[in-house]
């Protein structure tokens, strides 16, 4: 049964990249998870986390980093530095990340936890991200995610965005680069 | 009946002042109040028959005028009720202790010498008599009730546990020590006595239920003990047959196989498999923990089980199948009266193992010489995972072999004949034949052993390839031959070379790392190269020649001011040393450089490296300047030894030494230290370390070591000091200081840019 499903969403996912709306529509309900399975698959989930951990570590991508909490690896903290030539060049940025039981077939939930001016991250650290949401891709990990988000700061959707002034300002570069260095706390760990 | 009616309403009044007639003020409440003076204390072993003989005392003098409601209470226990449950059930127990005890000497330390004398006696619980006098007390005033049920069966227990202990620390000295026949009489003795002594009990009388309870104990005891057991038998040392025969007879339900199976793999974990112990010290454990496990558990599904643990933990021992196969290959050459060789990686064990597994089936050797394949069958046990069948027919080597996996089994032995093989001049083959053979007969599948047999092959056809290219000289030397192709050595074939030569021909595909490594040979090897390249020609005109090299060994001798120095070396190293050969020039040691030296051997850098360290490392040069090499012809003492020492340490140790990693003449599967290892993969530690300090801000290193080893897959196989040291290492790398990391107050953490 676990195997079936994970087949068919999986199929979902690397669809729904290239076209939407009508494999959405025929798509099998997405509220019929597994939950008889979740004591057996935790075990998957923990290695499916355990490998992209590692194949985060062998790809030693600089301006991304993402690591577990101590006693929870259901739980990661990662940290993103603004790309060279944006308006968050310099500045860096944490983020949570919490996986669901059912990860890699739901996305985990990620949020920004240092204050973020940006036009698709909300007040309170809420992501405006497709791939964090319907198009979530059991094809995608940590690191695809990291970047995603990193290139998303250089590259926002101004048309959907949470933070309308930002969206407003970001037509002007200069001062949205002030806006974004008088808002920035740099983290403290 | 009116009589009665008066009586009752004539003691009324009386109630009224207890103090005037104590007889007859029987309320709850004056009960209670007495009780309570006498039962306030703790209950100790020494006090309670004190107690229990109060009480019954104070109830008698109460009672001693209306007998007849005695009867009325003892009835319904509701004495009992009076009495702190807890506390009854203490006393009850420990006066059954304590003549129970008598019964069987545990207090007496002499006594336990005479328990032949006391099993083969009819003991009762009490002599006097006192006890069964109490009890009958006790029950005519309704204290022996179901608290005298649990109380004897608490003591039961408690008695067993101190009975098997003083059985097991008495008679160790014993020879015949084992406890488990013992204790079965020992129980009999004990139910008798209760019986005699305590009536009324007939559900703990049962000497079935006290046997099977006892031996439950002495399984669990037995099975703490198991694992030392087997340790000591790897020390060579200890009388462990009381203990295995304690566990043959009692750990068969599968309870008890568990807890075994369960506190032995919990001690290997704990004491065996780990960094600290050497490869080849459990290896050696392992073949006892094969030989013991079968003696306790003759179907092996304990072993299974064991083995498990083992197979997963010698994956991280990349020396394993070496050491299994040099004792395998040292060990048969051993006799039973010559004392074992005192190599540090000789195990007994596993040397003997490939002797006793000629035989094909599991034959039952362990049980003292008795056959037992037929008489040792049992109904296979109930706990017994799948597939444990098949490893009911393996002996000591088919374990051992089966701890390694097949593939990397086979690579370790393609790697150990290689080096055996072509490792200098030998005159037999015979152990390597023989292990092959074995090997091949016992475990062959799909021909995983063909590489290694075509190996051989090479090497023995070498040898009579030698031969007809020598000719009609073999007629003339016999007693160099022998008889069979395999013992001729290197032969003497002086008329055609002019020195001692010999060549093995390799079949390319079969052989490992054996790609051909160019440099120049000393003029009169090359010469002998030569003459047997045309040789060969003539011989076989289809195939080609290809000289590898780096392989070759050659006995070289200088003679120098002071001393002499005579080994066989590497080819490479010959060709070194013989760069210095100054035939015409007697003036003085000569002096060459570096790219003298290589423009004149035209060879490898890292091999010219290493070939330079292995002679300074052995005194025969020095490096005067950089790159500038001169003989040592006489020795100075003082300053010489301590840069030898250095080359020799950089020739072993030194990570960053261009010849450690890919020397192709370095012995095979050498064990990498661990800090050579952190450094290789320091990459991916680095970034690890990176992330983590970077995530979740600076911490000690041994809180870094701790998250490590839980989040690397495969866990963190190094030390808190290897990894401080790779901190360090990482906080100096990118040079002036500037690395990833820095340390503030013993806490490490990323460098701010």
């Amino acid at each position: 049964m676990a195997t079936i499903n994970g087949y068919t969403e999986t199929a979902q996912g690397y669809q729904a990249n290239g076209n939407n709306t009508r494999v959405n529509a025929a798509a099998s309900p997405p509220k019929q998870p597994h939950p008889p399975e979740k004591n057996v698959n935790s075990q998957s989930v923990l290695k499916r986390l355990q490998s992209e951990l590692m194949a985060l570590m062998m790809s030693g991508e600089s301006g991304i980093s993402a690591f577990p909490e101590e006693d929870n690896i259901f739980c990661w903290r990662g940290t993103i530095n603004g790309s060279k030539d944006t308006v968050f060049e310099g500045t860096e940025y944490k983020l949570s990340f919490s996986f669901p039981n059912d990860y890699p077939f739901k996305p985990p939930k990620v949020k920004f936890e240092t204050f973020c001016f940006h036009p698709n991250v909300d007040n309170h650290g809420n992501i405006c991200l497709d791939i964090l949401q319907d198009k979530w891709s059991s094809a995608y990990d940590v690191r695809t995610i990291l970047l995603s988000i990193q290139s998303l700061l250089g590259e926002p959707n101004v048309s959907s965005p949470l933070n309308s002034q930002a969206a407003q300002l970001w037509s002007n570069q200069e001062d949205y680069r002030k806006m974004v260095v008088k808002l920035y706390k740099p983290p403290t760990v | 009946m009116s009589t009665a009616f008066l009586s009752i309403f004539g003691d009324a009044p009386s109630l009224r002042t207890p103090t005037k007639a104590p007889n007859r003020a029987l309320t709850l409440e004056t009960f209670k109040h007495a009780l309570d003076e006498i039962w306030h204390r703790d209950i100790t072993r020494t006090n309670a028959n004190d107690i229990l003989r109060k009480t019954i005392q104070y109830l008698n003098v109460q009672w001693s005028g209306v007998k007849g409601t005695t009867n009325l209470f003892a009835g319904t226990s509701q004495l009992a009720y009076l009495i702190p449950r807890d506390k009854l059930e203490l006393a009850l127990t420990a006066i059954i202790v304590n003549s129970g005890a008598k019964l069987l000497a545990l207090e007496d330390s002499q006594h336990i010498l005479e328990w032949p004398a006391i099993l083969s006696s009819n003991p009762s619980f009490d002599e006097d008599q006192s006890l069964v006098h109490l009890i009958d007390d006790l029950r005519s005033v309704g204290l022996w009730g179901v608290q005298a049920e649990i109380a004897s069966a608490i003591a039961a227990d408690e008695l067993l546990d101190r009975l098997i202990w003083r059985l097991c620390t008495q008679r160790q000295d014993n020879a015949s020590g084992d406890v488990s026949t013992h204790l079965e009489a020992f129980v009999e003795v004990y139910v008798e006595g209760l019986v005699r002594s305590v009536p009324h009990l007939p559900q703990l009388s049962r000497a079935a239920d006290l046997k099977s309870l006892a031996f439950r104990k002495l399984a669990r005891l037995r099975s703490i003990e198991f694992f030392d057991i087997v340790e000591a038998r790897h020390k060579g040392h200890g009388n462990t047959e009381a203990v295995l025969k304690d566990l043959r007879a009692c750990a068969t339900k599968p309870e008890e196989r568990r807890f075994l199976l369960e506190e032995f793999s919990m001690r290997l974990e704990r004491d065996l498999l780990h960094p600290g112990r050497s490869t080849v010290d459990i290896l050696d454990i392992f073949v006892h923990t094969v030989h013991l496990t079968k003696l306790v558990d003759p179907h092996g599904s304990l072993l299974n089980e064991v083995g498990k643990s083992f197979r997963q933990y010698m994956k991280l021992r990349d020396d394993a199948v070496r050491i299994m196969l040099i004792n395998f290959l040292e060990g048969s050459k051993q006799d039973e009266e010559s004392s074992p060789p005192d190599w540090a990686e000789y195990s007994a064990g596993i040397a003997n193992s490939v002797k006793s597994g000629d035989g094909f089936l599991y034959s039952g050797d362990y049980f003292e010489g008795m056959d037992l394949r037929d008489l040792s069958w049992q109904p296979e046990p109930v706990d017994a995972s799948t597939g444990h069948q098949a490893s009911k027919a393996l002996d000591d080597l088919g374990h051992l072999i089966k701890l390694a996996e097949q593939k990397t089994f086979v690579a370790d032995l393609q790697m150990l004949y290689r080096a055996r093989l072509l490792g200098g001049a030998r005159s037999d083959y015979v152990q390597e034949m023989d292990l092959l053979q074995l090997l091949k007969r016992r475990f062959d599948q799909e021909g995983a052993f063909q590489n290694v047999e075509v190996m051989i092959n090479d090497v023995l056809q070498s040898h009579s390839l030698l031969r007809k290219m020598v000719g009609p000289s073999m007629g003339e030397t016999p007693d160099m031959h022998g008889s069979t192709a395999s013992s001729a050595g290197i032969l003497d074939a002086s008329h055609i070379f002019s020195i001692p030569f010999g060549a093995h021909v390799l079949s390319r595909a079969y052989w490992t790392n054996v790609e051909a490594v160019d440099f120049r040979l000393p003029t009169s090897m090359q010469e002998q190269a030569t003459a047997f390249e045309e040789r060969f020609k003539i011989l076989h005109e289809q195939k080609q020649l290809q000289w590898t090299k780096q392989l070759g060994h050659a006995t070289v001798q200088l003679e120098l001011a002071d001393r002499t120095f005579n080994r066989e070396v590497t080819t490479a190293q010959a060709s070194v040393i013989g760069e210095f050969d100054s035939p015409d020039d007697d003036s003085k040691a000569k002096v060459r450089t570096y790219q003298e030296l290589q423009s004149a051997l035209n060879m490898d850098e890292a091999l010219l490296r290493s070939c330079l360290s292995f002679w300074i490392a052995q005194e025969i040069l020095s490096e005067r300047a950089p790159n500038q090499y001169q003989v040592l012809e006489t020795l100075d003492p003082g300053h010489s030894t301590a840069q030898a020492v250095a080359a020799e340490a950089s020739l072993s140790a030194d990570p960053n030494a261009p010849d450690s990693g890919n020397d192709p003449s370095a012995a095979p599967a050498e064990l990498k230290s661990a800090a050579d290892l952190l450094s290789e993969n320091g990459l991916v530690y680095g970034n690890f370390i990176a992330a983590l300090l970077t995530n979740q801000g600076g911490m000690p290193a041994q809180r870094i070591h701790m998250i490590l080893a839980n989040m690397m897959p495969g866990g963190f196989p190094f030390t808190v000091e290897d990894l401080v040291g790779f901190l360090r290492e990482m906080a100096m790398d990118g040079g002036e200081g500037k690395g990833r990391v820095e340390t503030v107050g013993g806490s490490w953490r990323i460098r701010k840019k």
